[in-house]
């Protein structure tokens, strides 16, 4: 008689389970903010690798992990100096690498920009913008999602190898606190140089 | 930008870079339940609420992201899930949206920074998107739900404090299809933890002493590190400018400080998300009247020592300064005509300074001050006074009794003369204001009796321990324009430590 009672009592707390309340998880004690860490150090790029390979921003320890990453490039410029035919981004490989070993390509074979008149642009990658950088026309400086036309490519050494992810979502939940990297290079160091 | 490497190869010469580059890291907290949520064709879902909990959190609410993951329902246009999170504030995720374009496993992310909203009738797939509510009904949230309105768009939550239970509300509101949020839902939630903080810059800055001498302009300016940014400034004023306590939506603000006197600002700042600084003070101290000095009275005083060409003159002055007080005078003099030129004063604000000047040469002395606030009055400009001596064998000078005259490296010229025998006399008329006898002190030396014009007389005791050459022995001054007559009369007695009574007369000093 005791055991059917019981029984009956689990069943009646199975049938009730659904509609209470789900437990609460143990308390987070936190804090949290939004940080913007700035290199004002320059990165030229010519033929190949830039310099420097990579520059770095080193960021501290958060005692919380890192939800969302966005990444700036101030006043990013690649052009034929000799015949101003606008700027050449389809020759640019931009690759960012967090302390984690994290990386993802933030800009390969993006569009050749006629633009003779502007050639500078402020790109912020973003996993929430909107559209990521055309592979035809022009763009203007602004936000846009990481876009690697032709996933597959690698960085010259001593980048770390591929793949490369296509979302910044990658370094979420990642330990922020080291060297970021920024790797930057040119196609032409493995295509030559031709006219043009 | 650095310089460049590039090669130049046919026409093509590329070159370029970036001048800088930034990250930005938002870190947070990330609430999840990850039960499933099976959503009943019969409305009310399993549970009812979905609760995660928070607590400990240091901060207020600056965003917050929120995330089903695994829905599925062959008509989401039925569903509504109501997210509540702290003070029963709640937002709709969706409500009525998709149509009857079946969500199948979808990972929907809701983020008031996405670039579109969930659809009303077009399809979607797992992707971000802002929260979206359609239709013109009242969504038929039950007990323990809260009452509506909600709030569209998560920044509804936005300036709270995160710590409390976040409860997921779903329920279907057609009744006839069924579906589930199969692996349940997160909110991460980002936070402010950081009060601003308020600068104050004032125009013309303060001196050391902490006043300033015109009108000052005080400059706020408010820095939000936390993430937030600046929603306002709060300040008010009391002392020499008193005003109620003020609040603008900016992150610097001006403030003029015109009267003179003590001003004490009190000033916070609050972010967007509610963090409120303590409140920081200022005091301004402003001072914009100068200060008054009045010209320096030469004068003779008795205890100064004469150089063998030169003799003391000390020189007397005030001041005055109503507000922030006197720092300093400057003292200028002009001998023989000539320039003005400094003269050290020390301490800075000491009133008199002794001068060894030439006899026979003119000068003039000018002297101004200085306040706190570094204000500076004009100069207080003395009348051209020429210092004059005689020695003790001249003409003037007539002596009665037994007096002796002696050469002396000591003395004022090489010379002197003394009297040991009581009732000798030495007599002098002269025109002037000011008079000093110089005499010679010694362990030796006895006493004698000065009269000025015959009026009460002042014993002086020669004895030093030590022997002074060419200092004066007694000073009179203030004496009335015009011819006077002073009388030194040996009184034949000593010191108890003396071993004598002889009176010396080296020279006498006259001002005008």
């Amino acid at each position: 008689m005791l055991r059917r009672l019981c029984l009956v009592l689990i069943v009646m707390v199975l049938a009730l389970l659904p509609a209470l309340p789900h437990s609460p998880l143990a308390p987070q004690p936190a804090q949290a903010a939004i940080t913007t860490f700035t290199s004002s150090s320059g990165i030229g790029v010519g033929r190949g690798a830039g310099n420097p390979y990579p520059p770095t921003i080193s960021v501290p320890s958060f005692d919380r992990s890192v939800m969302h990453v966005s990444m700036t490039l101030i006043g990013l410029s690649y052009r034929n100096s000799l015949v101003n035919l606008g700027c050449n981004w389809d020759l640019l490989d931009i690759m960012l690498a967090g302390p984690d070993g994290q990386r993802v390509m933030l800009m390969s074979d993006v569009a050749r920009d006629g633009n003779t008149s502007d050639s500078q642009r402020t790109l912020t990658f973003d996993d929430n913008a909107m559209t990521g950088l055309p592979t035809s026309g022009s763009f203007t400086s602004g936000t846009y999602a990481p876009t690697d036309v032709e996933p597959g490519e690698l960085m010259p050494a001593p980048a770390p190898a591929g793949p490369y992810a296509g979302g910044l979502s990658v370094f979420a939940n990642t330990d922020s606190d080291g060297l970021w990297s920024l790797y930057i290079a040119s196609e032409r160091a493995t295509n030559g140089c031709q006219g043009g | 930008m650095v310089a460049l490497h590039c090669l130049r190869t046919g026409n093509e010469w590329l070159s370029g870079g970036v001048s800088g580059w930034s990250l930005t890291l938002s870190t947070g907290i990330q609430l999840s339940n990850s039960s499933r949520i099976a959503v009943n064709s019969t409305g009310v879902t399993g549970f009812y609420p979905s609760i995660s909990g928070l607590g400990g959190a240091h901060g207020r609410i600056i965003q917050v992201i929120a995330t089903l993951y695994g829905v599925s329902h062959a008509r989401p246009a039925d569903l509504d899930v109501l997210l509540v999170g702290p003070d029963g504030v709640g937002v709709l995720l969706m409500s009525d949206a998709v149509g009857s374009n079946a969500l199948t496993d979808a990972t929907l992310t809701f983020d008031d920074s996405a670039a579109r909203a969930l659809p009303e009738q077009q399809a979607a797939t797992t992707g971000l998107y802002r929260p979206a509510n359609y239709g013109s009904g009242v969504d038929p949230f039950v007990s323990p739900a809260p009452s509506g309105p909600y709030g569209a768009s998560l920044s509804a939550f936005a300036g709270r404090d995160p710590n409390a239970d976040w409860k997921l509300y779903v329920i279907d509101d057609t009744n006839d299809i069924g579906g589930e949020i199969a692996r349940g839902w997160s909110v991460s939630i980002i936070l402010d933890p950081t009060a601003p903080t308020t600068s104050a810059q004032l125009t013309p800055t303060a001196n050391a002493g902490g006043w300033t001498n015109a009108d000052t302009t005080v400059i706020l300016t408010v820095t939000d590190t936390g993430g937030a940014g600046v929603q306002k400034i709060t300040y008010s004023a009391f002392g020499a400018v008193s005003f109620a306590s003020t609040t603008i939506l900016a992150t610097t603000v001006p403030i003029s400080i015109t009267v003179e006197g003590v001003t004490t600002l009190n000033y916070f700042a609050t972010d967007r998300a509610g963090n409120v600084e303590a409140t920081p003070s200022l005091v301004v101290r402003l001072d914009k009247t100068l200060p008054s000095a009045t010209a320096p009275r030469a004068r003779l005083l008795a205890g100064r020592q004469l150089s063998t060409s030169t003799m003391p003159v000390t020189l007397q002055w005030s001041g005055a300064d109503g507000l922030s007080g006197l720092s300093r005078f400057q003292l200028q003099e002009s001998v023989g005509g000539g320039a003005f030129a400094g003269v050290p004063v020390s301490p800075a604000k000491a009133t008199t300074s002794t001068r060894q000047l030439t006899p026979g040469t003119t000068d003039r002395k000018r002297v101004r001050s200085a306040d706190q606030a570094n204000n500076i009055s004009a100069f207080a400009t003395g009348a051209s006074f020429t210092p004059t001596a005689i020695q003790e064998n001249a003409a003037s000078l007539v002596y009665g009794g037994r007096w002796t005259s002696q050469a002396l490296n000591a003395a004022f010229g090489g010379t002197l003369r003394f009297a040991n025998t009581a009732g000798a006399t030495a007599t002098v008329t002269f025109t002037g204001r000011s008079i000093a006898w110089v005499s010679l002190t010694a362990a030796n030396r006895g006493q004698a009796q000065v009269r000025i014009d015959g009026g009460a007389p002042v014993t002086v005791d020669l004895y030093t321990p030590t022997t002074r050459g060419r200092w004066t022995v007694f000073a009179a001054n203030g004496l009335a324009a015009g011819t006077h007559s002073m009388v030194i009369t040996v009184l034949g007695t000593k010191n108890a430590a003396s071993g004598g009574t002889r009176v010396d007369i080296d020279a006498l000093l006259f001002l005008p």
